[in-house]
């Protein structure tokens, strides 16, 4: 039995795709929303004895507000 | 280069994969036979042979010919008659930029080949209760993650070591993925650091994995979940004998993290194991030519069926996943100068805090202020590097629209209105293959008759039919179809045959 000729459209709907490289993630920044996740979590009172710089650096992370 | 199939898949026919470089290219079998064949010491006509008794076609040389030069070449899997360089695609915003090596695979490789036994199975389970039993304490068995952290956030210098036991887990979790791409039998090409979309990030390279079935891609995915939650619970026991809260604080971060990672609308672990599961190798690559045939834009790259299941799953997904990433870059433009305005606010704070930590000579500041302006500055980085791939990508297609604008029969657009318009369908190969080498790469008579092996009066009597055909493209009028027409071909070279006329 003779086989069926590849037809033009047949030879059009080849689909190749490229695939792309995998790169699996870890995140190298966390701790930067360490406070700003506790105070989110937790509604903690920080002592006002605290420098706001500690606070600062999880809450710019966070909302990108400045303190 | 031939890779084998590709295992597990969700499409209707079997897919294989043909390695270019460091890449891999998805193609139908009828195409990765041609890639196996085209090595060089076959003609076209011993192809098509080989084709026809290996397929369930029967394959012309024409035919071989045509496949080569539309679909083959255009990615740098075969070489074409006018040795053309493949075409370029500019770099998606999703993925890994401004990547910085830092192990090779042999350094990777010597920790793999031993962390691999991790996932024997009775190692597993029993490291998979180890790690159930050191949540279940992290969460209610000890003063717990809130009354800890308001502990270490009194204390300035505790980011300090919480940054270098991120640092640490991180680099033991991308250990996780390579080790279980070694147990499935693949390699890890690199492990570094790098920026995806804002966010510094390790990565670890495992594309070797798309040549695995389904348990192993998976297995690799979630590998680095596996041991950043060894390494956690490693830090709950730390904590437990120790008493020490930044252990507690970063096990907690770590969960965190691992909830993060697993969405899957960007590329982070959570896509990845999505992708495996549903048997379509990137839901990314396989959306652009969906959406494209959806919104009647021309392409070349072609549809692979699904089967039914997976087609479904797909379409849900992306009506999810298009509008969450279009809101993620929304997000990231819209609040983008405020951060970049609070950072420099923050830095500036710190920078004071430097200072007097410098007049001080308090060593254990100096470090922890820098610390913290390293990590205040990172994702600005990363808004930057994400900035300038956005913006090449939208020069990419500014320049395309212009090209379109500038004739009606011009290059690669024209060639692809042909394709969206079915006018390539009406016409036979060698005509089609004149109208390719012409239009889409430019070359003149002169130049197709030398590279055909043919008359130049033949190729002139074609290219005035393909040009012909490709006007119908341009006024949008469909062309009527038309019986195919065998070609005759001998020596590799396409050529008319005098016997039969074109109609």
């Amino acid at each position: 039995m003779s086989k069926p000729r590849l037809t033009l459209t047949e030879i059009d709907d080849q689909a190749a795709v490229e695939l792309p490289e995998r790169h699996l993630f870890a995140r190298a920044v966390g701790a930067g929303g360490l406070v700003g996740v506790g105070v989110a979590v937790d509604n903690v009172n920080v002592p006002i004895t605290v420098t706001n710089n500690d606070i600062c650096v999880g809450v710019a992370a966070i909302n990108s507000q400045a303190c | 280069m031939p890779a084998g199939p590709l295992q597990d898949s969700a499409f209707t026919e079997g897919q294989w994969l043909v390695q270019r470089g460091e890449r891999f290219v998805q193609v139908p079998e009828l195409l990765y036979r041609v890639v196996e064949l085209a090595d060089g010491s076959r003609g076209l006509k011993e192809i098509a042979d080989a084709l026809t008794a290996s397929t369930r076609w029967e394959v012309t040389a024409g035919d071989v010919a045509a496949l080569i030069e539309r679909k083959l070449a255009p990615l740098g899997l075969v070489e074409g008659v006018t040795a053309l360089p493949p075409r370029s695609t500019p770099r998606s915003a999703l993925l890994l930029n401004a990547r910085l090596g830092v192990l090779g695979p042999h350094a990777i490789d010597r920790v793999a080949r031993i962390a691999q036994h991790l996932y024997r199975p009775p190692v597993l389970i029993a490291s998979l209760g180890l790690i159930a039993l050191s949540q279940v304490w992290l969460f209610f068995g000890a003063e717990g993650p809130a009354s800890a952290g308001r502990a270490v956030a009194t204390v300035p210098t505790s980011i300090l070591a919480i940054a270098g036991l991120i640092v640490l887990t991180g680099v033991v979790h991308e250990f996780g993925h390579a080790a279980a791409l070694r147990y499935s039998g693949g390699r890890a090409r690199s492990m570094g650091a790098g920026l995806y979309l804002v966010i510094p990030v390790f990565y670890t390279d495992v594309t070797e994995s798309y040549r695995l079935n389904r348990a192993g891609r998976l297995r690799t995915d979630l590998g680095g979940f596996y041991f950043h939650l060894l390494a956690a619970a490693a830090l709950v026991g730390l904590y437990a004998l120790t008493g020490e809260e930044t252990l507690l604080v970063t096990a907690f971060l770590i969960d965190v993290d691992i909830a993060r990672q697993l969405i899957p609308f960007i590329r982070l672990d959570g896509y990845w194991v999505l992708s495996d599961l549903t048997g379509i190798p990137d839901l990314f690559s396989h959306a652009g030519p969906r959406l494209r045939r959806l919104l009647r834009r021309p392409h070349t790259g072609g549809v692979v069926p699904m089967r039914p299941a997976a087609r479904r799953l797909f379409a849900a997904y992306l009506a999810v996943a298009i509008p969450a990433v279009l809101a993620l870059f929304v997000y990231i433009a819209w609040h983008g100068p405020g951060i970049v305005r609070a950072v420099a606010i923050a830095l500036g704070q710190r920078v004071d805090t430097l200072t007097t930590a410098l007049d001080d000579a308090a060593p254990l500041l100096v470090l922890s202020a820098l610390v913290e302006m390293l990590m205040l500055a990172l994702p600005v980085a990363g808004l930057a590097a994400l900035a300038l791939v956005l913006a090449r990508g939208l020069v990419s297609v500014l320049r395309s629209r212009a090209a379109s604008r500038r004739g009606p029969v011009s290059g690669p657009l024209a060639w692809e209105a042909a394709v969206a318009n079915g006018t390539l369908a009406t016409l036979d190969p060698v005509t089609r293959a004149v109208l390719e080498l012409s239009v889409r790469h430019q070359l003149s008579v002169e130049d197709i008759a030398r590279a055909a092996g043919t008359d130049t009066n033949t190729v002139r009597r074609r290219h005035r039919e393909a040009l012909a055909a490709l006007a119908g493209t341009t006024s949008s009028r469909p062309a009527a179809p038309r019986d195919e027409q065998p070609t005759h071909v001998a020596g590799g070279r396409a050529s008319t045959s005098p016997t039969r006329a074109p109609t």
